[in-house]
């Protein structure tokens, strides 16, 4: 007989919640009026993922609406991304996605989608690529790594989170204008990257400093070199490529993409609420939380440097022999 | 180290953290029984609420939820050969035929028992040495990993069933389907058919729910109306039935025990999860233990041992993200997240910057699984008077649950259909002999072992005499080897005796 | 049928499938840097493709020559090929139709099929799961059904 009860109960609440959804959906016809959903084309856990997560903790005040995470992952962020392109463009579904996905899949993998399906609304943030090697090889110094390099060709190893990511062609791109050859281990993520590293299985590593800020920091990795143009706060006793005579520099980034066929007013109604992003306390506290620099720029400025990267590795892949 | 043993425990016993492991354990235990929902959805929604809490409660929050998840998997697979994560799907075989024979009691207290051991044991593994442990995990390079999953593997000769060759059948075709998709050296796609969405390869969790649920929910409608299954017998009329016995549970210590080490070892080595310490302790109990006819067929120590396992693999897996700043699994990657939003580094120094905070996690943690031994004595309660529910209500709710727990991970309608497809390929292998476990097995730590493989050779500069060359590596080889010899002793063995 | 013809054919078609990829994969082109001979994408899955093969045929033989066949296979019920279809329909379904329509109508045949005929159960079984699934899914989870 509880289990007439139960019955009962079940009839109360379906009033209860057909009430509830016809108040949800009445008026409103300002955007947004129902949550945004943003695509995370990985999955939970992940680098992308935890930013996401933070920005969907943080932009519900300035857009008016909560913020819900979809994830969708896959084949390096691609099958996420494809699933994007097939969803509504009515500007309550978004995608965060980074060069590997954006840049570099659509040249080298036959894929459902191209860049010019998609506009950026705001970049979120920039990271630079670290070189380090495991603390226990002979060389200890970017300028030793080369010479041991010229003198041992392709006997260095390192690993990087996969074949035609960001890191293997940074790296590629490095070792090219120092001149040096150097043979690409890969591995399924930097997790497994770094810890092959300091198992000392491979020689050096290259990824973002925030996966192996606490192994240097403990000695026992150590920077060799980042990418960036100047010296880096989270570790400033690293020197660049370029100053160490490499010219090679380059970062990583990610953005908030948002279909081509996206109407401008709700495309600019979107922009503007990432933009407040940049100065938002809480936002900058976590994500320099997780070793971030943030670098909310607007879709129109990011967009030309975006597509300038997808044109320079374009021409490095064909060297690699790696564009379809 | 001890002069932080007290303001660590002072820092945690306060009653807004003591409130949110409760919470979390409560909800990990809801998010692990419903099948298809699983600790890493609950742990990645309640992962923005962190932010705003302070970091003792949160990483309270997140324990709760991770144990309670994992532990929670094994309630709908005893009772309804219904994995609810999962790492449950090897509990399930012995669990099941438990609960026919009506005694789903005996089955469910085996394994609360057990995942308590198995929490207990990895998280006193953590505190005393997990330095130590992670120093051993770093060892397992590419080479080792290669040769660790050949040993792995030939485990599947111990969960094939009757026929050796089906079982090698289903194993290859577990193997061949997991190299459907981009592989990790190469970065091509293979086998995807021309079908786009494949190319991430086939999804585990739909794949798995799939052969164990779904193909469950055929084979059950084959029985006739009113002929059942003995749920409501789930306790039996005899009160010994429902209980569990010392004299029955003391036999199964040493393979729990066993099952500990192997998931202590799996978690803390970045990459193979929960699951596959599950189905190789299983695998490797149905090697050793005494009465090796019995596991698969309703033994309270095929029921023990995957079950210490799964639940030894939690701790352990967030020792590598804490020694080493390295996540080794999807939760241990959210874990570490919230530690950093927070400020705190998760890595080598955090023993000696956030000592205290160190001391409150282990006492959360263990915590934690005592909460999760006491939350499933009432969970294991409510789910028997679930289960009693007549049939042609209950199937129809698990098949919904199946479908939108499912859904509720990447909201994708491909995976409902992969699910239902295996779910036919299941209760069709099923059907004909063929073992799942086998399948599921090869698919899992397959393309591990192919990547591994390549990293070697690259490695050794194209030489395969770099498997030689390391220590570990050739130990495990050796292990592979005598397991396969092992192996086929205990089938000649098992043939003489008529199984 | 038997057992053993069953165990013939599924070895059969097991080698055939094994054949025609392996032949399709020889043939496959591929794009990107390869190395060295074991790196090329196809090395592993022919190895997979050419034991799956040998295992096949080993099945056929000895399905032809054991003694231990013994009883023969149910056949699948019609009830069974009846809830398998309802369960592929369900999941093509699921995204195209909303979500409050293909959950009713599965969770009202399947009731049905496995024998419930009080009709207050049949009718209050499928609207108070499905209303309790997505309120419980939008709010909880914050999951979106279709």
């Amino acid at each position: 007989m509880c289990y007439k009860m139960s019955r009962i109960v079940t009839v109360c609440l379906l009033s209860v919640a057909l009430i509830f959804s016809l108040s949800i959906n009445s008026g409103a016809a300002d955007f947004p009026s129902k949550p945004v959903k943003l695509v995370v084309p990985y999955g939970p856990g992940g680098g992308t993922d935890t930013i996401a997560r933070i920005i969907s903790g943080v932009i519900p005040q300035y857009l008016d609406q909560p913020m819900v995470i979809l994830n969708k992952p896959g084949a390096t962020g691609t099958v996420g991304t494809a699933e994007f392109k097939k969803m509504k463009a009515d500007g309550y579904t978004l995608l965060i996605n980074d060069a590997a996905a954006m840049s570099i899949k659509p040249q080298t993998n036959k894929l459902p989608y191209q860049p010019g399906d998609f506009k950026i609304v705001t970049q979120i943030n920039e990271a630079f690529y670290l070189l380090s090697i495991n603390a226990d090889r002979p060389y200890k110094t970017i300028g030793q790594f080369i010479d041991y390099a010229k003198k041992n060709p392709g006997k260095i190893k390192y690993s990087s989170a996969g074949v035609g990511h960001i890191f293997h062609l940074a790296m590629e791109q490095a070792a090219k204008k120092a001149g040096i050859k150097v043979t690409h281990v890969p591995f399924k993520g930097t997790g497994k990257a770094v810890t092959a590293t300091l198992g000392g299985h491979v020689d050096a590593v290259v990824c973002y400093p925030n996966a192996v800020l606490e192994a240097v920091k403990a000695g026992k990795l150590t920077p060799l070199a980042i990418s960036a143009e100047k010296r880096q706060p989270v570790l400033p006793d690293v020197p660049t490529f370029i100053e160490s005579g490499i010219n090679y520099s380059g970062r990583g980034w990610k953005a908030i993409f948002a279909r081509k066929s996206l109407p401008s007013d709700k495309y600019e109604i979107l922009q503007s609420a990432f933009l407040k992003l940049q100065n938002d306390r809480a936002f900058k506290k976590l994500m320099k939380g997780l070793g971030e620099i943030i670098a909310v720029t607007p879709g129109e400025k990011f967009e030309p440097v975006w597509l300038q990267e997808y044109k320079d590795l374009g021409d490095l892949l064909t060297e690699l022999g790696m564009k379809k | 180290m001890f002069s932080e043993l007290v303001p660590g425990f002072l820092l945690f016993f306060n009653l807004l953290n003591l409130s949110f492991i409760s919470l979390g354990v409560f909800l990990g235990i809801i998010f692990g029984s419903i099948p298809g929902l699983n600790a890493i959805i609950g742990v990645a929604l309640v992962l923005p609420f962190t932010f705003y809490m302070e970091p003792d409660t949160a990483i309270c929050l997140l324990l709760g939820i991770y144990k309670g998840g994992v532990y929670a998997g094994s309630i709908p697979a005893i009772l309804l050969n219904i994995p609810g994560a999962p790492e449950a799907a090897a509990t399930a075989q012995d669990g099941y035929n438990l609960t026919k024979a009506g005694k789903g009691g005996k089955a469910l207290r085996a394994s609360i028992y057990a995942s308590l051991i198995g929490n207990v044991f990895s998280d006193i593994l953590l505190i005393v040495v997990a330095a130590q442990l992670a120093k051993l995990a770093l060892k397992v390079g590419p080479p080792e990993m290669f040769a660790l999953l050949l040993f792995a593997l030939t485990i599947i000769g111990a969960v094939s069933g009757a026929n050796f060759s089906k079982g090698l059948i289903a194993g290859i075709a577990g193997l061949f389907a997991a190299s459907i998709g981009m592989d990790v050296v190469t970065g091509v796609s293979r086998f995807t058919f021309g079908i786009f969405e494949l190319s991430g390869g086939i999804p585990f969790l739909p794949m798995l729910m799939g052969m164990f649920a779904i193909s469950e929910i055929f084979i059950q409608t084959e029985q006739k109306i009113g002929e059942g299954i003995q749920i409501h017998k789930v306790s039996s009329e005899t009160k010994a039935d429902s209980k569990l016995k010392w004299e029955e549970f003391a036999p199964c210590l040493p393979s729990i025990f066993r099952s500990c080490a192997v998931g202590a070892l799996i978690g803390a080595i970045p990459g193979p999860g929960a699951t596959t310490s599950a189905f190789v302790s299983y695998a490797l109990t149905r090697q050793f233990s005494k009465n090796p006819e019995k596991i698969g067929t309703g033994s309270i120590e095929g029921v023990a041992s995957p079950d210490a396992a799964n639940n030894a693999t939690c701790s352990a897996s967030l020792i590598p993200v804490l020694t080493l700043g390295i996540p080794g699994s999807p939760i241990a990657a959210v874990i570490a997240g919230a530690l950093l939003i927070h400020g705190i580094n998760p890595g080598p120094m955090i023993f000696e910057n956030n000592a205290t905070l160190i001391y409150s996690f282990y006492f959360g943690m263990l915590f934690a699984s005592f909460l999760v031994f006491i939350f499933g004595f009432i969970a294991i309660r409510t789910a028997i008077k679930a289960v009693q529910i007549s049939r042609s209500i209950l199937f129809p709710i698990v098949f919904i649950l199946c479908f939108i727990g499912t859904y509720a991970n990447n909201s994708r309608g491909l995976d409902l259909i992969i699910m239902t497809l295996f779910g036919i390929v299941g209760y069709l292998m099923r059907k004909s002999g063929f073992s799942v476990p086998a399948f599921v097995i090869a698919f899992l730590l397959g393309p591990t072992m192919e990547s591994a493989f390549k990293q070697s050779l690259l490695i050794g500069d194209g030489e395969l005499s770099i498997f030689i060359h390391r220590p570990i590596a050739v130990a495990f080889l050796v292990l592979a080897i005598l397991s396969a010899y092992f192996l086929k002793r205990q089938r000649d063995r098992l043939k003489t005796l008529g199984f | 049928m038997s057992k053993r013809s069953w165990d013939i054919i599924i070895g059969c078609l097991v080698t055939l499938f094994a054949v025609i990829n392996f032949i399709a994969i020889s043939f496959q082109e591929w794009a990107g840097g390869t190395g060295p001979g074991f790196m090329k994408p196809e090395y592993f899955p022919s190895i997979i493709l050419v034991v799956m093969a040998i295992l096949g045929l080993t099945l056929v033989f000895s399905a032809i020559f054991s003694n231990s066949y013994i009883s023969d296979i149910k056949p699948i019920s019609p009830r069974v090929m009846f809830t398998i279809a309802v369960a592929i329909a369900y999941a093509f379904f699921f995204e195209v139709f909303s979500f409050f329509i293909t959950t009713t109508i599965t969770t009202f045949i399947l009731a049905f099929s496995l024998g419930e005929r009080r009709p207050v159960s049949l009718i209050m079984l499928p609207f108070s799961l499905t209303v309790f699934l997505y309120f419980s899914t939008r709010f909880g989870l914050k999951i979106f059904l279709p």
